[in-house]
């Protein structure tokens, strides 16, 4: 797909050339969106509001670098701004004082599918998950994170590790469940 | 396993996550789009009419242009027009009102108004639709997802919703006050939109479907799939007293409900009389609103009562120069005339309070800031102490002073206002998209601080004394404004206004002065902040 061509057309306003952008980029934000909040509702209103952001910035966009890399930053902006706006998540995300953090260096192999594995980050804490998507997952820096969410890079170091551990515990008692149901039923 | 494997692993697992979102999200997106355009298309049109108003404006006064029909009486010959037709309707429609038509009812599969009020909203949604509070902006707030439940109404069954409504029967009145008020109101906006499309769909009038059509992407998407069955279009009165119970309604036409916006209407009923008529009432408006005002236009002196303001007017002679006794065989010396006064800018900044008597009726005040201006021609400045006449026999100190020479320059009179404006607002359509609101209203304003100059006929030299000026000014403005965004939280009154100061300009009883008023036309914009 000609990206450049597409994003000229859009800027002219044409309806098709923005249907097929969305068309094009829809799923894959979703599956952003998705991972950052608790609902797919709240997915959804990401979604919808990044993607307006989109097409009202998208004369920013001066064609360097990939225009989905370009839209999924915009997605997670949008994602942390809903974060902090809504009084749903603010009780979840406050991020406490650095302290002692496990430290592992497990490594187990992940076996489940995209969206068992999206489902299980979403079961995190708010604050764990939205540290362990934008670390993990978008391979933000820690500093990067601490402007990103306003804490200090040791807040956020400590509250990945803390979810990376949580989340393999998970992941291990997901495994050996999937495992012993294969046993079960041959 | 390296260290970042378990971190690479679920880079790609989620890399590949991929969910279908539902077709209300582009829909609501789509709207937001449509919206932004259409504020474009807004902005582009307000400066060309404010040019528009600055070339009348000068025409206005150069003169060189006929008789300007005044926009105030242009609008009440429009009200006028407006009213006269709607009540011509009124009867033919009671006439027609397929009131009494049961068998149609039974046969055609209908309900009665209260089983399709009932019936309207969908059980999934009624839910989650958004408060009874009609104030709720569905439509503008793009962050929530009652955007896309509202485009999900519309979408979902926009065949069975409109076919119902067509099919729709009251036995009488009598049903209308049986229905729970409460029930209305809960379903109230959440049928709204829905309910604008099957309004437009009812009509059967290509122009009322086409007006719809243009008023929103959805409805164009929605009627789509609506059958053009259809009566005719049919207006009713509906008084309290027919209905007790229920409050005031007001009938819209096609075109006002067509651009009804979601923000401010609360579909009160639906099919509350049988076939095609609808009746909605509007949400009272709350009682205060504030918010900011700037006017830009051209203002002038004007010598004489309101109706003299095209008169040259000059610079005002503080003296009671008499012209020289004449000699025998010779002509007496004239009196030498001071500089006419010509066209400058003004503007006003401030802010207002609103108090809404009701839908129509509203009264504001305001504090504000004015910069008035008007350009007049003077001779050198001398920098001297020199004695000016005022009055009969007055006579001052004045260090500086323009003289009368043959080589003028402009010269402009500055004025400096405090004001404190009160109007009142009379709205005179029903549109909920663009309202026209007459406004009328008296202005108390303080003088403080002017340059303009005087003119000592005797010496014939101008100078500055702010000392001849009533500082206190009172005087009465008109304009006409036109309502601009009214879906969005900071709505824009825009119009032309006029301004006129009845109170003198100089002190009469001190110096010579006949009496000068200021004046100003301009285009006034009004936002407000708390809607």
């Amino acid at each position: 797909m000609d990206y450049n061509k597409l994003v000229k057309d859009c800027l002219k306003g044409l309806p098709g050339a923005q249907r097929l952008l969305y068309e094009h980029f829809a799923e894959s934000m979703l599956g952003v969106c998705y991972r950052y909040t608790k609902s797919m509702p709240d997915a959804e209103d990401v979604l919808q509001e990044g993607f307006v952001k989109v097409f009202r910035n998208l004369h920013q966009f001066k064609g360097e670098g990939e225009l989905g890399a370009w839209i999924r930053r915009i997605m997670v902006n949008t994602a942390l701004n809903f974060l902090k706006k809504n009084s749903r998540y603010q009780s979840d995300l406050s991020f406490l004082d650095p302290g002692l953090h496990p430290v592992s260096d497990d490594n187990p192999e992940v076996r489940l599918n995209a969206r068992d594995l999206a489902e299980l980050i979403r079961q995190l804490p708010t604050g764990y998950q939205t540290i362990f998507n934008l670390h993990a997952v978008e391979g933000y820096s820690h500093v990067e994170i601490g402007k990103m969410l306003g804490i200090n890079e040791g807040t956020s170091r400590s509250q990945y590790a803390r979810a990376r551990a949580l989340l393999i515990s998970w992941i291990k008692v997901q495994t050996v469940d999937s495992k012993m149901e294969t046993y079960v039923r041959p | 396993m390296s260290d970042h494997e378990f971190e690479k692993s679920v880079q790609r697992k989620m890399d590949g996550l991929k969910l279908r979102p539902s077709d209300a999200v582009w829909q609501a997106v789509e709207m937001n789009l449509y919206r932004d355009k259409r504020r474009r298309r807004a902005f582009f049109w307000l400066p060309a009419a404010g040019i528009l108003l600055l070339i009348g404006g000068y025409f206005l006064y150069s003169g060189s242009t006929g008789p300007v029909k005044d926009p105030v009486a242009q609008t009440q010959e429009s009200a006028a027009n407006t009213s006269s037709t709607q009540p011509s309707v009124q009867p033919a429609t009671r006439e027609n009102a397929p009131v009494s038509n049961p068998e149609q009812h039974s046969t055609a599969g209908g309900h009665s108004g209260q089983e399709l009020s009932e019936r309207q909203p969908e059980p999934g949604n009624a839910a989650s639709a958004p408060s009874t509070n009609h104030n709720d902006n569905i439509i503008s707030n793009h962050n929530t997802s009652r955007d896309r439940q509202s485009a999900e109404r519309i979408a979902e069954k926009p065949n069975q919703q409109a076919h119902g409504t067509m099919q729709g029967r009251v036995s009488g009145d009598n049903n209308v006050n049986k229905q729970p008020k409460n029930k209305i109101d809960g379903r109230a906006t959440a049928t709204s939109e829905r309910a604008k499309i099957d309004f437009a769909a009812t009509q059967g009038t290509k122009s009322a479907t086409e007006e719809a059509k243009h008023s929103d992407p959805f409805i164009n998407n929605s009627l789509a799939g609506l059958s053009n069955e259809a009566s005719q279009p049919e207006v009713v009165v509906l008084h309290p007293a027919t209905v007790p119970g229920i409050e005031p309604l007001q009938v819209l036409s096609p075109a006002d409900i067509a651009s009804m916006p979601d923000s401010t209407v609360r579909v009160e009923i639906a099919a509350l009389l049988s076939g095609s008529i609808r009746c909605f009432a509007l949400p009272v408006p709350p009682k205060w609103q504030w918010g900011i005002a700037g006017i830009a236009g051209v203002n002038n002196i004007s010598e004489g009562s309101v109706f003299d303001l095209l008169n040259a007017v000059r610079v005002e002679d503080v003296t009671n120069a008499a012209p020289a006794p004449a000699f025998t065989g010779i002509p007496p010396v004239p009196v030498p005339e001071a500089s006419p006064i010509r066209t400058g800018p003004v503007f006003t900044a401030g802010a207002f309070v609103q108090r809404n008597f009701s839908r129509s009726l509203s009264l504001s005040i305001g504090l504000q800031y004015t910069y008035a201006s008007a350009y007049t021609k003077v001779g050198k400045r001398v920098d001297s102490l020199t004695t000016v006449n005022y009055g009969t026999t007055g006579s001052r100190l004045t260090n500086q002073y323009y003289r009368a020479d043959r080589q003028m320059h402009d010269y402009t009179n500055r004025y400096h206002f405090i004001e404190l404006p009160i109007d009142l607002h009379v709205k005179l359509n029903r549109s909920l998209r663009t309202p026209i609101t007459l406004s009328g209203g008296f202005t108390l304003s303080q003088l403080v601080y002017t340059n303009a100059l005087h003119f000592d006929g005797m010496t014939r030299v101008y100078f500055e004394n702010d000392h001849f000026f009533n500082k206190l000014q009172a005087g009465f403005q008109s304009g006409v404004h036109i309502g601009l965004f009214q879906r969005s939280n900071h709505p824009v009154m825009a119009g032309p206004v006029f301004r006129y100061f009845a109170t003198n300009l100089q002190k009469k009883g001190e110096t010579a002065a006949e009496g000068q008023h200021i004046w100003s036309a301009g285009l006034q914009v009004k936002m407000l902040l708390k809607k």
